[in-house]
């Protein structure tokens, strides 16, 4: 009986034994924190993944362009430009402009932007990790870009519109200027002005267009930052400042016009006049412009977007390859763009033709030529689309151009407001109903933010 | 201590003595059950010999043995009986094992009399839940347990099953009781790739389960430690008895429908409301017109040439085929169980089916009088034709959406794919989502008698479960642009336990028994999961990867964890009146954090059996009486892996690498703490009348919280243990005999149980905790619904109205209404979870006559349809409205609670308590009526008894809810991972079914 308790016993220690140390468990897909941030490989790789990020189709992914165009629409068959046929009622609300404090698609773009601010703000405060100062530079340069991208977008979607020679003191949105790497503490704030928040727009792209190179892959680089700025002063009606940045961007960088107008849409790499481009493989990102724009051969839904009459209809010209840039699709009678047709293409963020098309505007509206007169600019890009030439300028037709060569890129609701237009005669340019609420799920868990008025 | 045993061997050796002079005769007699029927194939033995029989057909056996020996009569199910040989014609009726207090109950590590428990377990045995036709086990459980809310998700056939002791005992952390087969803990992770859950106890039959226990109270469930806060459910598989083997059959088939279905407009109203919709918010019928020549696609709208009813082909007939066996026997040193069973359900949904085997082994042999080895050992083979989830456009029952203007197929009889939404019949017909689960369950065991008073027990189990989904999309199906694409995967998930424990079991002095168990377990899981898609097929023949011509996605991760655990129980009980139980585990986790990765689990309990005293030994009323408490901790790990970890996780950019922040982290993250009080009677009244109450009270602090974060910081959620909960409530049991004569007999089991689940503490100084419309607030229920309050329509212009719910300045709210939904606040505005539920069983036999019937209630609980925000939302956009909103506001005056009918004019279209409702439900849960062929007519057939049976699931439900059912709950899961609260949305209700079977034994 002894001898049996003593074999027992020592099973029972050999086996308590041998047993603690399995409790010793790591994780095979993730990473702890403190792991990725302590390498060089580390910070890089998060700097990828902040355009990884980016690429979502929540925002850059092609949600936030789609976003802006319905957001533009009459939102009535009659009148509409772009026609809303898609079951999503997220977007269906943004289209009626009956859109609620709890619209999914408007608190992913809120979510996402602040996703990339985090992540960027996360590179710039780890660079020393990085060891070449090109590198650190360079790495910077991009974080900025990216944050700055986000924050932009944010304030437009979010703050009401920026009014040149005023005190945009109205509610923008939060400016997280830390990386946040503690989240056990309270995290709630209040929204900044729609003057603090551009602010930060700037100073971040001016660091990027320094620190940024002109080459850098399909990252980034110098001109992306101009353009992207020419983009953002344009939006405040700092119309020199546009110009400048706009102009500065054709004459520098590599940048030129496609030779015909379809080039410009549905590619797998970069082509000539892409300045900015959100890289989409089959197996990262997610082309959310086919989703909801192509049919379903395509890799779309059917056509949750279809143009109408009324698009084609403000096409002075019947032979403009961008009126005639569109298909009926067979299956349901739609007229689908021609724009987003590649299911795993990119999702061009900014071309050479907008900035032709900033430097027109801005150059009209302060009586200058820098560079080229705004009508060369116009008839550059009518030629390219075999239109015919213009041969006087008027500051609506520089607009409707911008309609017509833009179109569906998630520029319509934007203009509408900084050119102190409207979608419909109820729905004028400061309408509450034209930008998002802050959405419910941020109110729920920040004490401190303010609502947007209308929500 | 040496003098006493001495003693004992004395006496021992003076029996035998005796025996070896005593007489040898003849002893015969009948034995019969409950209800009088002769029970052929019992064991007959004679206690202390290798002498045995077994009844015959008409239950009647002999046997040789002296007036001073003692027979022993035992036959699974029914309790064992010994009885004195001193007469030579013994006639004996053997009780039903089930109900009464002498039953033995499993608990953890061992096994326990209820008499002398002090523990609050509830119990099941094989005649409760077998013949029941549903295609798993969990679902036979519905209204038999006090305390134990058994809910199926909907009425997919793989559907998801929560259970619920005591109420849900976390919010954000595991809420499902652990299971525990024949001593090996289950695994329980839902594999499914689809969105919508499968229940991973599909796998287990009814014919081979004897009996379920569920541990719900601290005293019985803390012997499993970290992992017992949510209630245990012990699982034990029948085993072989000694005497003649016994081989039982049982077939049966049914068929299904659907509890409801919902009224939807027909052409004709949809296109008078979509019209006046139109002519509302547009001014003209444009809008509407063009979308109906759209839905239509050419067929003429306007005399309704088409009018589809979408909702009836989502639905089909079911069918249920089940057929199983066992056979079971033994010797004195060896002892089997063999079982095979066969379920084949085709579901009440389009393409909904399952097909199961199962087999089991249970084999033990003696192999010396000390030392007892055994293996149990079961397979299985789940396959499921499943459909997509409630959120998904091609799920069956998202078709009540599309519209009746638009035909269902073509001329050709192919799907019609111009439609509102995406045809689901186009995936049904190009398409298939396969689900197979394959599982193994094992446990080889050892049991050595060290002495009389001490054994050892060494085990070691091994769970497989092992699932693949192969999914194929054709050319045709929505959405295609890939000339089709597959997905396949496999995930392994495996756990091996060892467990070493040592019981003592010793009673001193006739009245100081002591049992004690002390040991240890260790549990190590790991999980292994493998995915990969293919595009690009020549055509719709090839359906598996290698068909692709490109492979465009792959996924395969590695995921462990581990337990290591000792633990250690005493029961002592004086005189069989004073019981007293402690209990303690130890468990070390890898899921912890390192500064918090052990923790201790204790409880004690204590019981006064008053029935035993003098003063009421020989009541002829109270023929039972006991009083017991308890109190005890549990923890809850089932808070994930690594829980507390801050992480980045792999996120590529075309292709480069990239990381990407993943998981807030908490260093001190821990498991749930939950401490459980339980206060009970048990009663026995003239011996017929059993009654229980218990009152407990759960406590869990420490709860594991998904905070939500302010998206804003640039990440979603936090794992934080802050915040507490209290469960408490009662139960009541009664069983009674109400006829209980030689022909007839009528039994009756009601349980009523009574849970609140309130908030107690939270996060942030109690900061409310909101997710979309249900809100964790201090001093409310769990996740209550908080939704804007509708007010119905205003007369005048038919816009919807909502209570304003603002503070006023004396702290009322302002019950003012509002057009401008923005204006109004949100207010609680009722429970998802159940305050009252009940269960009522009747039995009756009738000669070969049996009769069962349960029914099962609730109260208390609100269901939110977040689909009537498309459904019945008059005419908002253009999906098929629910046949109420024909009562719509028309003209100035009209008293009506459906708003103006306007076509994207957003009247009353956000969430609201316009789309909550309450869930009161009872329902005629099962329903069986046998009948048993006389002996007489059988006994010729070779067999011993047979028994035809008609039963039936759901039959009746009565409940005001307007939505498809009370019990039906939206299956996908919320970005966040987290399951659905109190929702439907397109959910499907479940299946009744009718059944007719044949059991035979021979």
């Amino acid at each position: 009986m002894k001898a049996n308790q003593y074999i027992i016993y020592t099973l029972f220690a050999a086996l308590f034994i041998s047993c603690e140390s399995e409790l010793d468990v790591k994780p095979r897909q993730r990473e702890d924190a403190t792991i990725s941030l302590s390498t060089e490989k580390g910070i890089k790789d998060i700097l990828t993944g902040t355009y990884a990020i980016a690429a979502t189709g929540d925002t850059y992914g092609g949600r936030i362009l789609v976003a802006a165009d319905l957001l533009g629409q009459t939102g009535a068959t009659a009148t509409t430009d772009l026609r809303w046929f898609g079951t999503f009622a997220d977007f269906r609300h943004m289209y009626a402009k009956t859109m609620l404090v709890n619209n999914q698609f408007a608190q992913q773009i809120w979510a996402r932007n602040y996703e990339m601010i985090n992540s960027a703000n996360t590179v710039i405060e780890n660079i020393s990790k990085v060891e070449s100062a090109n590198d650190q530079k360079r790495m910077v340069g991009e974080a900025n870009f990216l944050k700055s991208l986000a924050y932009f977008d944010l304030v437009r979607f979010f703050g009401k519109q920026y009014e040149a020679g005023k005190n945009n003191t109205q509610l923008g949105v939060i400016i997280r200027d830390k990386a946040i790497s503690d989240f056990t503490i309270d995290l709630s704030a209040e929204r900044s002005s729609v003057e603090a928040v551009y602010a930060i727009v700037i100073s971040g792209l001016n660091k990027a267009f320094e620190d940024l190179p002109e080459d850098n892959e399909f990252y980034a680089n110098k001109y992306a930052a101009k353009a992207l700025l020419a983009r953002v002063y344009l939006q405040m009606q700092n119309y020199p400042a546009a110009r400048d940045a706009a102009n500065y961007v054709i004459q520098n960088s590599s940048a030129d016009l496609s030779s015909k107008y379809a080039d410009a849409f549905n590619h797998d790499t970069n082509q000539i006049e892409d300045i900015f481009a959100i890289q989409i493989t089959k197996q990262t990102g997610d082309n959310q412009v086919v989703n909801h724009y192509a049919s379903e051969a395509n890799g779309g839904r059917g056509g949750d977007i279809a143009i109408t009459a009324n698009y084609l209809n403000k096409f002075d010209d019947v032979n403009d390859d961008r009126r005639n840039f569109n298909k009926i699709n067979p299956a349901n009678n739609r007229r689908l763009t021609s724009k987003f047709t590649s299911q795993f293409g990119d999702v061009g963020i900014i071309r050479l033709a907008e900035m032709y098309l900033i430097r027109a505007e801005t150059n009209f509206r302060e009586n200058t030529t820098v560079g080229a007169t705004p009508l060369a600019d116009i008839n550059k890009l009518r030629t390219r689309a075999n239109a015919v030439n213009f041969t006087t300028l008027t500051l609506d037709r520089i607009l409707r151009e911008r309609e017509l060569e833009l179109g569906m890129e998630g520029f319509r609701i934007h203009d509408i407001r900084r050119t102190g237009g409207s979608v419909t005669s109820s729905l004028p340019w400061t309408s509450d109903k034209l930008i998002f609420p802050i959405p419910l799920r941020e109110i729920d868990s920040n004490k401190k933010i303010s609502q947007n008025p209308g929500y | 201590m040496k003098l006493k045993l001495n003693g004992f061997l004395v006496l021992l050796l003076a029996l035998m003595t005796q025996i070896t002079f005593a007489q040898e005769r003849t002893v015969s007699g009948t034995v019969s059950d409950n209800a009088g029927l002769p029970l052929p194939g019992v064991s007959v033995l004679v206690k202390g010999s290798k002498t045995g029989t077994q009844t015959d057909f008409d239950g009647k056996f002999s046997i040789k043995a002296n007036a001073n020996q003692t027979l022993v009569l035992s036959y699974i199910g029914m309790k064992s009986q010994e009885v004195s040989a001193n007469s030579t014609t013994i006639n004996v009726k053997l009780k039903d094992e089930t109900n009464v207090l002498d039953a033995v109950v499993v608990v953890g590590y061992g096994t326990q009399t209820k008499k002398r428990s002090t523990d609050a377990i509830s119990r099941v045995t094989a005649k409760d839940i077998q013949q029941i036709p549903v295609a798993n086990v969990q679902n036979a459980l519905v209204g038999k347990l006090a305390g134990v809310q058994v809910t199926q998700t909907n009425g997919k056939v793989e559907g998801g099953i929560s259970i619920r002791v005591r109420g849900a005992a976390s919010i954000s952390a595991g809420k499902e009781p652990l299971y525990v087969l024949d001593g090996v803990p289950l695994i329980t992770t839902n594999e499914s790739s689809n969105g919508a859950p499968t229940n991973p106890l599909l796998t287990l039959s009814t014919n081979e389960i004897e009996s379920i226990d569920v541990l719900k109270d601290a005293s019985s469930a803390a012997i499993y430690g970290a992992r017992g806060a949510n209630g245990v459910v012990i699982i034990t598989t029948k085993r072989g008895k000694e005497g003649k083997g016994t081989f039982t059959i049982n077939m049966s088939q049914g068929v299904s429908e659907a509890t409801k279905k919902r009224k939807w407009l027909n052409a004709k109203q949809y296109v008078e409301l979509f019209t006046e919709a139109s002519i509302n918010e547009l001014g003209d019928a444009t809008d509407a017109e063009d979308n109906f020549d759209f839905l239509a696609q050419g067929t003429d709208w306007r005399n309704n040439e088409v009018d589809s009813d979408w909702q009836d082909t989502a639905f089909q007939r079911g069918h249920t085929k089940d057929v199983d066996f066992s056979t079971s026997g033994g010797d004195a040193n060896t002892k089997y169980f063999f079982s095979g069973a066969y379920n084949n359900t085709n579901g009440i949904i389009n393409s909904n089916s399952l097909e199961r085997i199962t087999a089991r082994t249970n084999v033990s042999h003696k192999v010396t009088d000390r030392f007892t080895v055994g293996m149990n050992l079961s397979f299985s083979r789940a396959q499921i034709n499943r459909v997509q989830d409630d959120n998904a456009f091609t799920s069956p029952l998202q078709t009540v959406a599309q519209s009746p203007l638009s035909p269902i197929r073509l001329e050709d009889g192919t799907a019609n794919p111009n439609t509102l939404y995406a045809n689901y019949l186009l995936a049904i017909d190009n398409s298939f989502w396969k689900t197979l689960i394959r599982r193994v369950t094992g446990k080889l065991y050892g049991e050595f008698k060290i002495s009389s008073h001490f054994k050892a027990n060494s085990d070691f189990s091994y769970d497989l479960m092992s699932q693949s989904e192969d999914s194929w999309n054709g050319k045709n199906t929505p959405f295609q642009a890939t000339d089709g694409d597959v997905f396949a995967s496999s995930v392994n998930n495996e756990t091996y336990i060892t467990s070493n424990y040592i019981t003592y079991d010793q009673t001193l002095a006739d009245k100081h028994s002591i049992n004690a168990v002390v040991g240890m377990e260790f549990n190590k899981f790991n999980r292994r999961y493998q995915e990969v898609t293919s595009i690009y097929f020549p055509n719709d023949n090839f359906q598996t990867i290698d068909g692709g011509a490109e492979v465009n996605g792959g996924r395969g991760n590695e995921t462990d964890y581990t337990f290591v655990s000792q633990f250690g129980r005493v029961s002592y009980s004086f005189d069989n009146k004073y019981l007293f139980k402690a209990s303690i585990r130890r468990d070390g986790s890898s899921r912890f954090g390192i500064n918090n990765r052990f923790g201790t689990f204790p409880a004690v309990s204590a019981g006064w059996v008053v029935s035993e005293e003098s003063f009421l030994k020989e009541n002829k009323v109270v023929s039972y009486l006991k009083i017991k408490s308890s109190w005890g901790k549990l923890g809850n790990a089932e808070i994930g892996n690594f829980a507390s970890r801050q992480f980045y996780r792999p996120n590529s950019y075309n292709l480069r690498t990239g990381l990407t922040f993943d998981q807030a982290g908490n260093p001190n993250l821990t498991w749930e703490k939950s401490a459980q009080i339980d206060l009970g009677t048990e009663i026995g009244l003239f011996n017929r009348v059993n009654l229980e109450f218990d009152y407990y009270k759960k406590t869990t602090d420490g709860l594991l919280f998904n905070v939500p974060l302010a998206l804003s910081s640039g990440t979603t959620t936090i794992n934080q243990n802050i915040g507490e909960l209290v469960s408490k409530g009662v139960e009541f049991v009664i069983n009674t005999k109400n006829i209980d004569s030689e022909n007839f007999k009528w039994s009756t089991s009601l349980n009523i149980t009574t849970n609140n689940s309130i908030v107690s503490a939270l996060p942030n100084n109690n900061v409310d905790v909101i997710n979309t419309f249900t809100i964790n607030r201090v001093g409310e229920n769990v996740s209550s619904f908080y939704l804007k309050e509708y007010a119905g329509v205003d007369p005048a212009n038919g816009d919807a109205l909502f209570y304003l719910n603002t503070k006023n300045a004396d702290g009322t709210l302002n019950r003012a209404t509002t057009n401008n939904y923005g204006a109004a606040q949100r207010v609680i505005a009722g429970n998802p979870f159940p305050t009252l539920m009940s269960g009522l069983t009747n039995t009756i036999n009738y000669k070969g006559l049996d009769f069962t019937f349960t029914f099962q209630g609730e109260w208390g609980a609100s269901i939110y349809n977040s689909a009537g925000l498309y459904q019945s939302v008059a005419a908002d956009y253009f999906d098929n409205q629910s046949i109420d909103q024909l009562n719509r506001w028309r003209k100035p005056g009209d008293i009506t609670n459906v708003p103006q009918a306007r076509l994207n004019g957003g009247n009353g279209t956000g969430h609201s308590t316009r789309f909550l409702d309450n869930s009161d439900f009872i329902r005629l849960r099962n329903m069986t009526i046998g009948y048993t062929l006389p002996n007489k007519v059988i006994k010729d057939l070779g067999m011993s008894s047979v028994r035809f049976y008609a039963t039936g699931v759901n039959l009746l439900t009565f409940t005001n809810y307007s939505g498809y059912d009370p019990e039906a709950r939206r299956d996908d899961v919320d970005g966040s991972g987290v399951g659905r609260i109190g929702e439907e949305f397109y959910s499907a209700p479940p299946a009744r079914t009718i059944a007719l079977g044949v059991n035979i034994n021979f």
